[in-house]
């Protein structure tokens, strides 16, 4: 190569190279889907809100409402409960003080939602409502979101459902809400470019607005601003059953929701309530997991788009009754759903009621209750469900007024791979309110079952997952 | 007394006389003195000056208004001594009112007038007036003025009158027609100047009065229709002669001497390129008002002095607070500009040029340069005319211009820089150049900004012709220089806002000019006189310190120029001075440096991404595909892009000799360039914008096209018909093919910058009372508008003061202490640790939050570069945060918590206050300090402030510095760093003033610095002369 062409080559070399390294960059941002259920915040955060619909609007404005304030972490807590006139916005703040392991419970004004926000995380809330047909406990909301999704309801002659619309925000959100039923999709025209005012709360009478649906699962999409959902749902006893639930909408869609089932026996009517909200189809498996016997097959279905499907756990005679199980929810093509369990027992059964609740999305190590009663006249169950292949070592503490207090009998107990354990807390502990902190060394789903003795009124909650410490 | 008697408003009424001074008037005198008379004042009276009407008119008022006093002058003095009788005449009376014969006045405007003197302490008021034939359009609602006494209306003329300037307000004149003035101060004044006759005596008395202390009103509640026949009197020439000669009387009595001796040479050249022009477009009588307003004030210097002395004993405000009273710049230049002089001639003027050109290719033997020069010229014209002679929009780098160079002088020497939250740092040398610049322009920042701005653009094509010049040959320049010109590189800076981009495609060939003459062996058309190291390392140093105060990493830049011109000759074989251009970087940058003391130091100290300068932003990755065409924006397009490299690759395989050699240095600089911005792609690296690292690349490759155009002429010649000749052609087609491109996007006029900017999208929060507060900027570097904070690998934030920055902001200060703080509670909040940034950023005074997607609105098509979801997850969960529908591409929040700089906390418990002064964690306390009242928000934007304070904690919210003082009532307060970062202070109720203390030290640095620049810039002419 002659000294002319040996330059010439060097620099058509070195531009080459940069062209071959310098291609465009083709990385784009991902993003973490929102989590569907609350979860109580990092003990290390600088701040913890969480959202508290009021329950008590609409034709249910004789519920009485309370909420529970628990301290997981062991510093104490200190912050404000924001009272926020749910017609008018005004807002009463109410500060507060939660000891370590210590549970606080606050009564609620009139139709007023919660805001409550604490310094530092590890704050977990819960609110109840009790009326004549008994007492609904639910998760506030940790996180306010643009969607909110329910699974199931009713608006048959003997039902209420109302829908809270809490906008804690100071900017006024403007949102849509979509029914599906069991006839179709419903996009009534009240509900839609529905003003939710700052700081206020709405009330939409499910009843009034989609007449006379067995099940009635919605969707509420902001349009602008964000919010949080609680759905208040009332039977009288008229058509049979009889109940109160109160339940906080799912945030988001998940693939997966697993329900552990801390008490059963014959008289119970159960199923699932499947909605997907996406615009694909979704292939849905249900496998249910007993405490005795076989598993049952599981049983596949297929939910339209923007639909919802009703499964009775009888379908194809596959779950046993009166045996507690587990059960998961798994959207086998990835298209997420949201799921919901309801469970309706009626009389002569001792322990009478309707619920139906939203399930875990994920498994934790660390979960927690803060609202529990295990006084006279209530009681409490607990279900743990271990859904890997590693046994899992669980220890169970009692969270009261007075501060944390780990149960001797519930020490270091084994929960086996997918398989679940219940406790009937009365025989352990006796309070109200009585929290719980359940840390295992494996990710476990549990959720606590709470019933009146020779009343009605059935609740059932997942338990709120608690950051690892550390 | 009763109520009844205390609310009547004839007991309240003071006297008032109605002056109207007349002379042979026409039928409208009758109809003004009716509306006069028929006004609802109770204790009117009106006095009518006959100023020696050929036919008396007495009988005429006596019909009309038989109460009025009538007095006839025997000669005419003029509207002003006429009205200056009544000094003589009048006793008792609490104002006058001045009227010309040609106005009718609305029923109740004495009251007006009267009742707002009253509620405003207002020594002179006048009323809204609108057009004699046609009410509802506006002639005038008070008037500004320049520094020069020019006015400029505060409404355009014929306006329809919808109510919208119906707001009382301090103008500098109220027009002459109706003017109401306080009697003791018409009398403490002397009353109208005698030396004028008509036109300018409203100037000549509103000035006084305001130098007495007075303030000047206008009222629009109160109206008036107005003939304007004055004018058609006297005639339009006589009207502007008599206007040019009263104003500059008025100056020159107005002004204090020291001030007189700057405001007198800027009105010289102002009037010396006035009458330039009009002997340019030859309009005689124009000329002629400009000489005869000099001539005839020197006449009258007499009387002019012994106005000044009357004038120095009543003054009671000094000039600087009546300038502030005026506009900025020069209303004369601003009417120009906008064309209202003569768009007309404009036309002509470019017609001219182009005969110009013509001549020039046609009968000059350097054909090819000029149709390069008059193509550069063209695409420079046609291509910017959109924005030559109007505001350049407020896009990414493109601050505006909106201090004074008196502002700007005061922040160079002051201790405290504001950017940001502020600091102590050393200020930039910029501001002190800044204000030299528009000095020179007698403050015409505006146009400051387009020089500098839009001027980059010619400089560079000067440059580049500048640096071929060795090659002795004018083909092989023109093609150099229209390589330059056709580089999509400065295009696309105006495009995207880059000044600093500009501003190195401005300088890269002069610093290469240098360069090359130290490496030697361009042959040159003569050899200069060798140069000593020291003498040519100073003046590429003082270059390079120009450069570098608008763009800090000019100077390590050209460091790595150098060496891509060392390893490009390494390439070529047998360098003569191989490692000269190194060592002269290095020395050229020490100078650099040493100029640029301290503000080099702390630009050392500070974080890494303030060296970038102007508008940190712009280190958007591109594909090197996109780096090696310069195609960084909207303009060029891609295949033919490829036409530039090509062009310059032409010296690589015809070149011998040294075209040969100096072509492959060439394209060693432009591999370093395109190395450069390959990886400042990436943000974490702290590089400027790619077009900044470009601009020497560009530089470079046009000078390789230059050489292979001198290789063809030189080397060509000994080969036979072959590929080289076939390459000769390539290239020759490939010039040609670089320039469509860039002239088709010349026709859009602005390379596709748009007149919109964030600053009009938020000008309706501009327009609301922020006042001591801040703006907090969240996005990618390139779309914020000034220099920010890093955040993290994508985002920078950024501070203004109140809703839009201005050029103060552009230079980022130091990343670290507050800034810190600040940027972990973004931090916070984006990690989800808390949903209470409004909280947590108030004690920073920020009200507002602006996620920015984009450089300039939606509308304008300019890149979107989303701000990552979970940022705008982050501010749509705050709950201290309302978000306002502003414009797409911005996110805006409005923080519901009580923010501003300076905060007043009442009543706090002790435990509050040893958490303020003692917190564990700055950001708990934040969120844990009890909400404060905004205090001290009149001089928002300055360090300085003053007013009442209640009792309390005050917290200023920026960076906690010993040389901060509070006095309250007189009395000194102590200070004490609080929240961890912030200033506070204890204070008891009272007047409170804030002041930051520079440091008598900062003030000898500053000298030393100013001695070091003006001995550089001796030496280095000195030298130039020398060679020369």
């Amino acid at each position: 190569m002659n000294r002319t062409v040996l330059p010439v080559v060097v620099v058509a070399a070195a531009c080459a190279v940069l062209l071959l390294v310098g291609g465009a960059d083709g990385s784009s941002p991902t993003t973490v889907p929102p989590d569907p259920v609350p979860h109580a915040d990092p003990a290390g955060a600088l701040t913890s809100s969480w959202f508290c619909p009021s329950p008590q609007g609409g034709p249910a404005t004789d519920v009485a409402a309370t909420i529970d304030i628990a301290n997981t972490t062991s510093a104490p807590r200190t912050g404000t409960v924001r009272w926020l006139a749910a017609a008018t916005g005004t807002a009463t703040v109410a500060p507060f003080s939660v000891g370590p392991g210590a549970v606080l419970t606050v009564a609620a004004p009139p139709a007023s939602s919660a805001l409550v926000q604490s310094t530092g995380g590890g704050v977990v809330v819960e609110q109840s409502a009790a009326g004549t047909t008994g007492r609904a406990v639910a998760h506030c909301a940790s996180d306010t979101s643009p969607t909110w999704y329910t699974a199931n309801g009713s608006t048959l002659v003997d039902a209420t459902e109302v829908l809270s619309l809490f906008n804690p925000f100071p900017s006024d959100a403007v949102v849509d809400i979509e029914f599906s039923t069991e006839e179709g999709r419903e996009a009534p025209g009240a509900v839609q470019g529905l003003v939710i005012p700052a700081g206020r709360t709405t009330f939409v009478d499910a009843t009034a607005t989609v007449r006379r649906q067995q099940v009635t699962a919605a969707a509420v999409r902001a349009r602008t601003g964000q919010l949080v959902v609680t759905r208040l749902q009332r039977f009288d006893g008229s058509a049979g059953r009889a109940g109160l639930s109160l339940t906080l909408a799912a945030r988001a869609a998940a693939v997966q929701w697993t329900f552990p089932n801390a008490a059963s026996t014959a008289a119970d009517v159960t199923g699932w309530q499947v909605f997907n909200p996406d615009t694909r189809e979704a292939e849905v498996t249900i496998a249910s997991f007993p405490t005795s016997g076989d598993a049952p097959e599981p049983i596949d279905i297929t939910v339209p788009p923007r639909s919802q499907v009703t499964v009775p756990a009888a379908r194809d005679g596959g779950v046993p009754t009166g045996v507690p199980f587990t059960s998961t929810v798994t959207s086998s093509n990835e298209v997420p759903v949201v799921a919901e369990r309801l469970v309706d027992v009626r009389a002569p059964d001792t322990h009478p009621g309707w619920t139906s609740v939203l399930g875990s999305p994920a498994p934790a190590r660390r979960l927690a209750f803060a609202a529990g009663d295990t006084s006279a006249g209530a009681e409490q169950w607990l279900a743990i469900f271990n859904p890997g292949q590693t046994p899992a070592k669980v220890d169970i503490s009692s969270m009261t007024a007075a501060g944390r207090a780990p149960i001797a009998a519930l020490q270091g107990v084994v929960v086996p791979p997918s398989s679940q354990v219940v406790f009937r807390m009365n025989d352990y502990v006796q309070a109200a309110p009585l929290g719980l902190e359940i840390d295992a060394t494996e990710p476990v789903v549990v959720d606590r079952t709470m019933t009146t003795i020779g009343a009605t009124g059935l609740s059932i909650t997942a338990g709120v997952p608690l950051a690892d410490p550390g | 007394m009763t109520a009844t008697d205390e609310l009547d408003p004839t007991a309240l009424a003071l006297p008032v006389v109605a002056v109207v001074v007349t002379r042979d008037p026409g039928d409208w005198l009758e109809e003004c003195l009716a509306s006069i008379g028929a006004q609802d004042y109770p204790d009117l009276s009106v006095l009518v000056i006959d100023a020696a009407s050929e036919e008396p008119v007495l009988p005429r008022v006596a019909e009309v208004l038989p109460a009025a006093f009538v007095r006839r002058l025997d000669v005419n003095p003029g509207f002003g001594p006429a009205t200056n009788e009544v000094l003589g005449m009048v006793e008792g009376a609490a104002f006058y009112v001045f009227c010309h014969d040609d106005v009718v006045l609305d029923p109740t405007v004495i009251w007006a007038l009267v009742e707002e003197a009253f509620r405003s302490n207002a020594g002179v008021v006048g009323p809204k007036l609108v057009m004699w034939d046609d009410p509802s359009r506006l002639l005038d609602v008070g008037m500004a003025a320049d520094k020069g006494g020019v006015l400029m209306p505060m409404v355009e003329r014929g306006e329809l009158d919808q109510e919208q300037h119906d707001s009382v307000r301090d103008v500098f004149v109220v027009p002459g027609a109706v003017t109401m003035v306080r009697s003791d101060l018409f009398a403490t004044l002397g009353g109208f100047d005698t030396g004028i006759e008509i036109f300018g005596e409203d100037l000549d008395l509103c000035w006084r009065a305001q130098v007495a202390g007075a303030r000047v009103l206008v009222v629009p509640a109160a109206r008036a229709r107005h003939r304007e026949g004055l004018v058609d009197r006297v005639g339009p020439d006589q009207a502007a002669l008599l206007r040019n000669r009263h104003r500059l009387r008025t100056v020159l009595t107005c002004y204090r001497t020291y001030h007189l001796l700057w405001i007198i040479p800027q009105l010289l050249f102002l009037s010396f390129a006035e009458l330039l022009y009009t002997v340019m477009t030859g309009s005689r009588p124009h000329a002629h008002r400009v000489v005869n307003a000099w001539w005839w004030n020197w006449q009258h210097r007499g009387e002019i002095r012994a106005r000044r002395r009357v004038l120095k004993a009543i003054r009671r405000f000094p000039d600087r607070e009546v300038r502030k009273l005026q506009v900025g710049g020069s209303a004369r230049i601003t009417r120009f500009v906008r064309g209202e002089l003569a768009a007309s001639k404009l036309g002509e003027e470019l017609e001219d040029l182009s005969g110009e050109l013509e001549d020039m290719v046609r009968h000059r033997p350097r054909k090819l340069a000029a149709v390069a020069w008059g193509l550069a010229a063209l695409l420079f014209v046609v291509g910017t005319r959109s924005l030559l002679f109007h505001r350049i929009p407020s896009v990414a780098g493109f601050a505006p211009f909106d201090q004074s160079p008196v502002d700007l002088l005061r922040q160079y020497l002051s201790g405290w820089q504001p950017a940001g939250l502020g600091s102590a740092a050393a200020q930039p040398t910029a501001f002190a150049l800044l204000a030299l610049g528009g000095s020179v322009l007698l403050g015409h920042m505006g146009m400051l900004q387009q020089v500098l701005v839009l001027g980059a653009i010619p400089a560079g094509a000067v440059g580049m012709w500048r640096l071929t010049r060795p090659l002795d040959s004018p083909n092989a320049r023109g093609v150099g220089l229209l390589l330059y010109t056709v580089v999509p590189l400065p295009w696309n800076c105006v495009a995207h806002g880059n000044w600093a981009g500009l501003i190195l495609y401005g300088a890269a060939p002069w610093l290469l000019t240098a360069l090359a003459e130290v490496a030697g062996e361009l042959p040159g058309d003569e050899a200069p006189r060798e140069r000593p190291f020291w003498a040519a390392a100073l003046a590429l140093g003082l270059l390079l310190a120009c450069v570098a105060a608008f763009v800090p990493l000019a100077v390590p830049l050209l460091l790595a120029v150098a060496v891509g011109l060392t390893a490009g000759g390494l390439i070529g074989g047998r360098p003569n001075r191989l490692l000269g251009p190194i060592s002269l970087a290095a020395g050229a940058s020490v100078v650099a440096v040493v100029l640029h003391l301290p503000w080099a130091v702390a630009l050392a100290l500070g974080d890494r991404w303030s060296w970038a300068g102007v508008a940190a932003g712009g280190v958007r990755a591109f594909p090197a595909s996109d780096l090696l065409r310069f195609e960084t924006g909207p303009v060029g397009i891609s295949w033919l892009g490829w036409s530039i490299p090509l062009a310059a690759s032409v010296v690589l395989v015809l070149g011998r000799s040294w075209r040969l050699r100096w072509g492959l240095r060439c394209w060693g600089v432009a591999l370093m360039s395109w190395t450069l911005a390959l990886l400042g792609g990436h943000h974490a690296l702290g590089l400027p914008p790619a077009e900044v690292l470009l601009a020497p690349g560009a530089a470079a490759l046009a000078l390789a096209g230059a050489l292979g155009v001198s290789a063809f002429e030189l080397d060509l010649r000994g080969f036979r018909f072959g590929w080289r000749q076939v390459a000769s052609i390539v290239g020759g087609v490939a010039v040609v093919l670089a320039i469509l491109p860039i002239a088709l996007d010349a026709l859009d006029g602005a390379w596709h910058l748009r007149a919109a900017d964030h600053a009009g999208s938020l000008g309706p929060l501009a327009a609301q009372p922020v006042g001591g507060a801040r703006t907090l900027w969240i996005g990618a570097p390139e779309t914020l508008p000034i220099a920010g904070f890093h955040l993290d690998d994508d985002l920078d934030f950024a501070l203004t003061t109140d809703t839009f920055g201005g050029v103060l902001d552009r230079w980022a200060t130091s990343g670290k202490g507050a800034i810190d703080v600040l940027r972990q509670s973004i931090l916070a909040a984006e990690s989800g640790s808390t949903d209470q940034l409004g909280t947590l950023v108030a004690p920073f005074g920020v009200k507002y939050i602006v996620l920015v997607d984009r450089a300039a609105p939606e509308r304008t098509d300019e890149t979107l570069i989303p701000v990552p979801a979970d940022i705008d997850d982050m501010a749509e969960h705050q709950l201290d945060l309302r978000k306002l529908e502003v414009e797409p591409a911005l996110g805006v929040f409005q923080n519901v918590a009580p923010a501003s700089v300076r905060t007043l906390h009442a009543g706090l418990s002790p435990a509050a206050v040893a958490q303020l002064d003692s917190p564990k964690d700055p950001l708990a306390a934040a969120l844990a300090l009890p909400a404060g009242s905004p205090v001290l928000t009149a001089q928002a934007g300055r360090p300085e402030a003053s007013g009442r304070v209640g009792a309390g904690e005050l917290v200023v919210g920026s960076p906690a510095d010993d040389r901060w003082r509070v006095t309250v009532d007189g009395k000194a307060q102590s200070r004490r760093e609080v929240l961890g970062w912030a200033n506070g202070w204890a204070v008891p109720a009272g007047a409170a003033s804030l002041t930051y203390e520079t440091s008598p030290v900062r003030l000898l640095v500053v000298l030393l610095q100013v001695l070091a620049w003006v001995a550089a810039v001796v030496l280095v002419v000195r030298g130039w002369r020398r060679r020369r």
